[in-house]
């Protein structure tokens, strides 16, 4: 089996997303987590300039949710038939977008009221909205493609959490119980929940 | 039997155009089904949806939504995603990467203020795509792929969002053979050079 490599900084960001992944698929890595003043350095030996990497075998992949994939794909987690694969991946890119609308419009706002109005129309709108959606599209023993655990289903409890600590309370999931399911799911995963035991806390 | 394929999405290249360029690249029958802005009937379609958004992918009676998972799918399923897990995931990235570029374009193109539009594109022309244009150099091959010794949908996608830088700068490629070569590869394959010629001309 190659070694693997993750270097990232001393954080969750987008780096968590291939952890989970490492952490159900209860395949060994080696979690590097880089001070800032070490980035420079490695930053132009990387194919884009960017963290996370993975490195294994003398080979160098980037960009967080192809490294996920990938990973998730090996330990057969990335869905079982090509259709399962593209709705895993459909899932996936729901929840980057979700992540993203967080962070563009909320996160980086700067006008403290313009602020305030984006997050409550992501809290009451936007996000009911998008949880009516994504609820249809799990199974009812809460799991968005076949009826095992995929990348899917990792996805969705990692930008949840991702966003709540941002939040005046977290995200409800009062009237989706399929994604209470799906949450459920992810957490008594027992490579999971290992990892939610003893990751290391850090502010992002 | 063949699946039967339909692509729904508004009449514009925007997130559909990479799909509909595999499809041509491949040789593969689908039904490119295009509505005008503001129609009525993607109003009257959009709660049938997945996730309310297009472009969408049915492939018999199976929706799929998320332009770049469709991308993949197709990809995949026309053999133009990469020989090996590792190719795939090496494909993958290259893909994510261009969104980076595609965000800046986005703002451009969306930015009214013609001053600020100015300076958004000074800023990329000047600093963002020369540092990313030198990455992806690197990840291309002087034969021109991204990906091993023949065509993915990696290099079909670089190709594609290049279309939109340029109309804008029409030198960009230059000092960057191995890019220039991706995209001469791409644009002289067959089935895409023939998308070219006969596909509709719109602004976006």
């Amino acid at each position: 089996m190659p070694s693997y490599k993750l270097t990232y900084f001393n954080g969750r960001g987008t780096a968590e997303i291939v952890r989970l992944v490492f952490a159900a698929a209860g395949t060994e890595y080696e979690d590097v987590r880089l001070e800032q003043d070490q980035w420079p350095e490695l930053k132009p030996n990387t194919p884009m300039g960017q963290l996370p990497i993975l490195e294994m075998d003398g080979t160098m992949l980037c960009q967080s949710n192809s490294i996920a994939r990938y990973i998730a794909k090996l330990a057969g987690l990335a869905g079982k038939t090509p259709l399962d694969q593209a709705r895993v991946d459909m899932v996936m890119d729901g929840m980057v977008d979700m992540g993203n609308k967080f962070a563009y419009e909320i996160y980086y706002e700067k006008d403290e009221d313009k602020k305030a109005e984006k997050k409550k129309d992501y809290v009451e709108k936007y996000v009911p909205q998008f949880f009516s959606s994504l609820n249809k599209l799990a199974s009812d023993g809460g799991y968005f493609a076949g009826d095992e655990l995929t990348l899917a289903d990792i996805a969705f409890y990692n930008m949840t959490t991702m966003v709540n600590p941002y939040l005046e309370q977290p995200l409800s999931l009062d009237g989706f119980p399929k994604l209470q399911k799906v949450e459920d799911n992810v957490t008594s995963n027992p490579g999971i929940a290992k990892w939610l035991k003893e990751r290391p806390e850090t502010p992002y | 039997m063949a699946p039967k394929y339909r692509l729904v999405y508004f009449n514009v290249r925007g997130r559909a155009e990479l799909t509909r360029l595999l499809f041509a690249a491949a040789g593969v029958e689908y039904q490119d089904e295009r509505f005008e802005f503001g129609s009525e009937q993607w109003k009257e379609l959009k709660p049938k949806t997945p996730m309310g958004q297009m472009p969408l992918l049915y492939v018999d009676d199976v929706t799929l939504c998320q332009s770049l998972t469709i991308a993949r799918y197709v990809a995949r399923a026309t053999g133009l995603a990469g020989r090996s897990p590792l190719d795939e995931a090496r494909a993958d990235m290259i893909v994510d990467g261009l969104a980076d570029l595609e965000k800046k374009l986005l703002a451009i193109f969306n930015e009214k203020d013609e001053e600020k539009k100015g300076e958004l594109q000074k800023d990329l022309a000047g600093s963002f795509l020369p540092q990313f244009l030198g990455n992806y150099e690197k990840l291309a091959s002087a034969e021109g792929f991204f990906i091993g010794d023949s065509m993915t949908w990696a290099d079909i996608a670089f190709f594609n969002t290049l279309g939109w830088v340029t109309p804008m700068d029409p030198a960009v490629l230059d000092g960057f053979n191995n890019l220039a070569k991706v995209v001469d590869n791409v644009q002289s394959q067959p089935g895409v050079a023939r998308w070219l010629k006969e596909r509709p001309l719109t602004k976006m």
